[in-house]
């Protein structure tokens, strides 16, 4: 179907994600982080970008940033939990201003990532 | 005429009578022939009463229609003589002066169609008299009362119509007659004048410059023609160009305002998160502040110790001439055991030297005593002293102290991720403002864009309007020298108002080359205003 670049530090979700979507027939590749997600993006040309926003090294408004101003015009999905002080709904608004395609609260449904997914890849 | 009517009804009355007596006294005879046995006779009378009935039916039956016909065309003539006298009334309300035998042309068709109507009228009436003639009988009486109500204020009509017309007539005379004496005493003073135009008109036209005038004046009109056409078709695309500038303009307005409400309700919504932040900081800040005023206070306890050992070294120092006196009583007694010795020595005088040893031991018995409470005191102060010092260091302040130390360790810890929490809060903020202020900036750089074509709109509507200025000077020269010099003209205005043309259509080219350049080799300066 399509391919998924998706970036998150929690290895769990990564691999919970990666499951989820290779069910659904997309090709996944995963980084843990924006530096390797962003090195991931020059070498597997995705379809589509799902990244977490608290990130070490690399957060997601960073990367989400780059890859608008690169404009490559992939589509992005941005997924948070929030973190103390930082709620998730903080995070996706930011994400959403900067001009992601999708968002998605944690923690969220196979349903809700399917759906977005395919309206971020016009399907 | 009323008696017409009274007679023609008369008349068809008695013809019916007849009609219906013939037709008993046939009927009488076909009944006597019937009887006598003549079928002939009975055959032809019978064919006779047929006759006479179909006559009679033929009579009720025209007269019917008659009537019915009658009303219509009395309905028909009343609007043909309405229509004639708003005709006439119109022509006096407002009379055509671009040619004056027209009032003499509508008298004569309004004449005719009057005479026509009258005519006809009179037709209709005639035949309407013979056809009532032919119809009245005893049962028609009140539809003839009906019919005579209605021709009645139609012959008054006819008569104030005749009337009007007849005065109409005379007025029109009276108003021609004036015309044509008007006109021939205007004829008679224009003559000289005509005749002196004539002659001049007769010499210019041998002078070659007058077509030559004309000539020019047909090419500075063509040019002028030319020159409209051009800011006309300027015009279509200001207009053009206005439009949609003005729709691009409300576009970005709207991009602008959406972008900057929502750039507000995102800042306004992270008040809260940064209302927590600054609370879980000024928390962590408060207590490492405690901390740091417990640390300011160390030095000082610290001093207060020393004070107080200080104080217990003097205490203790204070008992040293108690030593002295020890070592005093130690020297003296230590003599009183030599003095002894040799007393004992001597044996002599026995108990005298005893009792003089005896009395200082007794002597040395009670300063030691008193040394022994001196001590005592001294001791017993500077035990005091040590305690005081000690009072700062109870145990509990110690423990609560001591855990202290620990909490502060943990509001370190809390204050660093305060501040990750931070950084990561403007960094997110600082990137969503970042990136809105660009998109704001795009939407302000064209609206810049829009407003600054209104002032290139401006530059135009001044150039024709400049143009304009220029035409409408050569035009006023054109026509002050034509009249000045009576068509010997001493300009080229055909070449000026080429000119004029020229210079517009140059200047718009040169403005609209510049103009894209600047769009297609850099991005707009905003340099008009």
């Amino acid at each position: 179907m399509a391919k998924i670049l998706v970036i998150d530090d929690e290895e769990q979700l990564r691999d919970l994600l990666k499951q989820m979507l290779s069910r659904d027939g997309h090709e996944v590749q995963t980084a843990f982080d924006g530096v390797e997600g962003m090195r991931m993006f020059g070498q597997f040309n995705p379809d589509l970008v799902i990244t977490d926003i608290i990130m070490p090294n690399k957060d997601g408004i960073e990367v989400i940033t780059e890859l608008l101003c690169s404009n490559s015009g992939t589509p992005i999905i941005a997924i948070s939990g929030g973190r103390r002080a930082i709620t998730a709904e903080f995070n996706l608004e930011s994400a959403e201003l900067l001009g992601v395609k999708g968002i998605l609260s944690k923690p969220f449904t196979r349903d809700q990532l399917r759906e977005t997914v395919q309206y971020a890849l016009g399907l | 005429m009323i008696s017409k009517f009274k007679n023609a009804i008369g008349y068809t009355r008695t013809i019916g009578r007849i009609l219906l007596i013939s037709n008993g006294a046939i009927f009488v005879l076909m009944v006597f022939a019937f009887y006598t046995g003549n079928y002939a006779s009975v055959v032809f009378l019978g064919f006779s009463l047929v006759i006479l009935l179909i006559s009679q039916w033929f009579l009720l039956t025209l007269k019917s229609t008659s009537i019915t016909s009658f009303e219509d065309k009395i309905e028909i003539t009343r609007e043909k003589l309405n229509y004639i006298f708003n005709c006439i009334a119109a022509h006096f309300e407002s009379p055509n002066p671009d040619d004056p035998n027209s009032l003499a042309k509508d008298v004569e068709v309004f004449t005719r169609e009057l005479s026509e109507s009258l005519t006809q009228c009179s037709v209709t009436l005639t035949n309407q008299m013979q056809a009532l003639s032919i119809a009245l009988d005893n049962q028609e009486n009140e539809r003839l009362q009906k019919i005579q109500d209605t021709l009645l204020p139609l012959i008054k009509t006819l008569s104030d119509a005749m009337k009007t017309y007849f005065n109409v007539r005379d007025k029109i005379d009276d108003t021609l007659r004036i015309q044509v004496t008007d006109a021939k005493a205007m004829i008679e003073r224009l003559e000289p004048e005509v005749l002196d135009l004539s002659g001049r008109l007769a010499s210019m036209q041998e002078l070659p410059l007058f077509p030559v005038s004309l000539r020019q004046l047909d090419e500075v009109i063509a040019t002028n023609l030319q020159l409209d056409h051009s800011i006309y078709n300027q015009f279509e695309v200001i207009e053009h160009d206005t439009n949609q500038n003005a729709i691009e303009l409300v576009t970005s307005m709207q991009n602008l305002s959406g972008s900057a409400n929502r750039l507000v309700a995102y800042i306004t919504s992270t008040i809260t998160t940064i209302t927590e932040m600054n609370d879980g900081v000024d928390d962590s800040v408060q207590f490492i502040i405690d901390i740091g005023h417990f640390i300011e206070e160390i030095p000082n306890r610290i001093r207060a110790d020393i004070e107080q050992l200080r104080g217990a070294t003097s205490v203790i120092d204070g008992l040293g001439y108690l030593v002295d006196s020890i070592k005093e009583i130690s020297f003296q007694t230590d003599i009183l055991a030599v003095n002894a010795a040799i007393q004992a020595a001597h044996a002599g005088d026995k108990g005298l030297g005893f009792k003089i040893v005896a009395d200082e031991v007794r002597k040395l018995a009670v300063n030691s005593n008193h040394a022994a409470e001196m001590i005592e005191t001294g001791l017993e102060n500077a035990r005091k002293t040590i305690q005081e010092g000690l009072k700062f260091k109870a145990l509990e302040e110690v423990m609560v102290q001591m855990d202290e130390a620990v909490h502060m360790l943990e509001s370190v810890k809390k204050l660093e991720q305060n501040h990750e929490d931070m950084q990561q809060f403007y960094k997110t903020l600082f990137a969503v403002i970042n990136q809105n202020n660009i998109t704001l900036a795009e939407n302000i750089s064209e609206i810049l864009s829009g407003v600054q074509y209104q002032d290139i709109v401006r530059q135009r509507i001044e150039r024709m309007k400049a143009t304009m200025s220029r035409r409408n000077e050569l035009f006023e020269r054109f026509i002050d020298e034509l009249a000045n010099t009576r068509g010997l003209l001493t300009n080229d205005f055909a070449v000026q108002m080429d000119v004029v043309l020229k210079d517009y259509l140059e200047e718009e080219a040169r403005h609209s080359n510049s103009l894209n350049e600047s769009t297609e080799e850099e991005p707009p300066k905003f340099e008009l205003f």
